[in-house]
């Protein structure tokens, strides 16, 4: 059964001077001498999470509550530093886009090959899944020509055809998947519906009100790293944006 | 440690996405060439070939390319290859981070690399065998025996030292350097009959890690024989740099996102 669950889990990053970072501090500060630590930052602060199959749930919160380090520790991509995490079912996360990123020296065709199998989805040319790609993109005899010849609306067209054409178990997002030109976004909202639709557990991190309530039911309201409230969305977001405005005015 | 090898495991898993990216690595590299990835030997030919005329200036051999020489090299520069990718390995597949791929696939891929340039090189020391008579069935086999047992070794040291490289740069410096020194005091452009101090020259063959894989390399090819003592040596060479890569790897790798 597809679960994620978080147990009093605390991400704490050390930073040091980059510039003093070097063998010999290492070897001299374990006999007494000056070492490269800076301070430490608190992240994720103790925070216990139980997500069941089936939820559907909006990351709120300022920049640097910890939204994206929480997607990140769900993941699986860091390690909690205190406390356990343990998940069940197959991973899909979108934090970040250097690995989702298209080969712009290979063709749209051989990019729906390579981008899925990165994402771990064995996709052969001909199957019904890369025609299914193939013909969403839109793109015709393009996706023959490598991708270096195409415009910044077909690559983002390619590179969301191919990204929304999955069903993970769970699906982490961080700041949308991104739509390509005005034309395609129709079609787009369709199947981003379907996609976060398919999930069986959504985990969504944005500052956009309107795509947190459409796909999402609850929400989880960061800050320093805490969980302030959680509850519907609805309400959640407004109790923020309440929480906003009173802290700018406190500030004006 | 489980979750170690529960990380090991699910990366090979995975080999199609890091042995893809390997290949995808290696096209990119000598993109819109014309001779592709036969630049990636051929360098390693001329540099053979400039050793040889070095040996022949210091020793009085025949000029020319020396097949011992070529094949000394082409295992030297194999092993090297393994040696700097472990340097690199970890820096270079900083964008995996958060890929949601197990951490082992950042060690996995950049020794894919070097395993499939490996492949190149044993094609051309099979080629050498033709030249040198041996060529046949078992020579073919104990290559792809030997170049996979080289491969482990690259495998262990991959693990061994990338950690650490990321951790502090220096080790990327003295790795680079060290293997610099370690192409001089390999056997591949001299032979101990030619060294005026012997006993200095076994001394720094023994502690040479390099030196057991050349011998057993060039003996293969010239003589169709496998040399049983270098080959019991590298292979325990090769299982203890295996074991202390697994105990590198089990002790960084809930460090290795924090300090990417």
């Amino acid at each position: 059964m597809t679960h994620i669950n978080l147990d009093s889990v605390t991400i704490k990053f050390d930073l040091h001077n980059p510039y003093t970072m070097n063998l010999k501090r290492a070897i001299t500060s374990m006999f007494g001498g000056e070492n490269n630590y800076i301070s430490s930052i608190t992240a994720i602060d103790d925070l216990s999470l139980d997500l069941p199959a089936g939820s559907r749930i909006g990351l709120i919160g300022e920049n640097g509550a910890g939204k994206t380090t929480l997607l990140r520790v769900l993941a699986g991509s860091l390690p909690p530093t205190k406390g356990k995490i343990s998940s069940q079912g197959s991973m899909q996360s979108f934090i970040g886009s250097p690995l989702h990123g298209l080969d712009i020296e290979m063709s749209g065709y051989e990019n729906i090959e390579y981008v899925s199998l990165i994402n771990n989805h064995r996709v052969k040319k001909g199957s019904t899944t890369f025609n299914d790609i193939a013909e969403f993109t839109g793109l015709k005899e393009r996706l023959s020509d490598p991708v270096f010849t195409y415009s910044s609306g077909m690559r983002a067209r390619l590179r969301f055809s191919i990204l929304t054409a999955f069903t993970p178990d769970i699906l982490l997002l961080d700041e949308g998947i991104g739509a390509a030109d005005f034309a395609f976004s129709a079609q787009a909202k369709v199947r981003l519906q379907e996609f976060l639709g398919r999930a069986g557990i959504l985990v969504l991190a944005s500052h956009s009100p309107d795509f947190l309530k459409q796909f999402c039911d609850s929400g989880l309201w960061l800050s320093s790293g805490k969980i302030v409230e959680s509850g519907s969305i609805d309400q959640i977001y407004a109790n923020y944006v309440k929480s906003m405005q009173e802290k700018n005015q406190a500030q004006s | 440690m489980k979750e170690t090898f529960k990380d090991l495991l699910a990366g090979c898993k995975l080999w199609r996405v890091w042995s893809r990216l390997a290949t995808r690595e290696i096209q990119l590299s000598v993109k819109r060439t014309v001779l592709g990835p036969l630049w990636l030997i051929i360098h390693r030919i001329f540099f053979a070939i400039a050793f040889s005329f070095l040996g022949a200036v210091l020793w009085g051999t025949k000029p020319g390319l020396n097949i011992d020489v070529l094949i000394g090299f082409m295992v030297f520069s194999t092993m090297i290859g393994y040696l700097q990718s472990a340097n690199t390995a970890l820096i270079s597949t900083v964008n995996f981070t958060d890929s949601g791929l197990p951490v082992s696939v950042r060690f996995l891929k950049p020794w894919a690399k070097e395993f499939q340039l490996s492949v190149l090189s044993g094609g051309v020391l099979l080629i050498t065998s033709i030249a040198t008579g041996t060529f046949g069935l078992t020579t073919i086999l104990l290559l792809i025996a030997l170049t996979i047992l080289m491969s482990l070794w690259g495998l262990g040291l991959m693990f061994a030292i990338s950690p650490a490289a990321l951790r502090f740069r220096d080790v990327a410096q003295i790795v680079t350097f060290a293997s610099t020194i370690l192409m001089f005091f390999s056997p591949i452009f001299w032979k101990i009959e030619d060294i005026k101090n012997k006993e200095l020259a076994q001394n720094l063959l023994t502690f040479n890690p390099v030196a057991d894989f050349i011998f057993v390399f060039r003996d293969l090819i010239n003589l169709g024989t496998l040399n049983t003592d270098f080959l019991v040596r590298g292979s325990i060479q090769t299982l203890v740099i295996l074991l202390l890569g697994y105990i590198s790897f089990a002790i960084a790798r809930r460090r290795i996102p924090y300090w990417t």
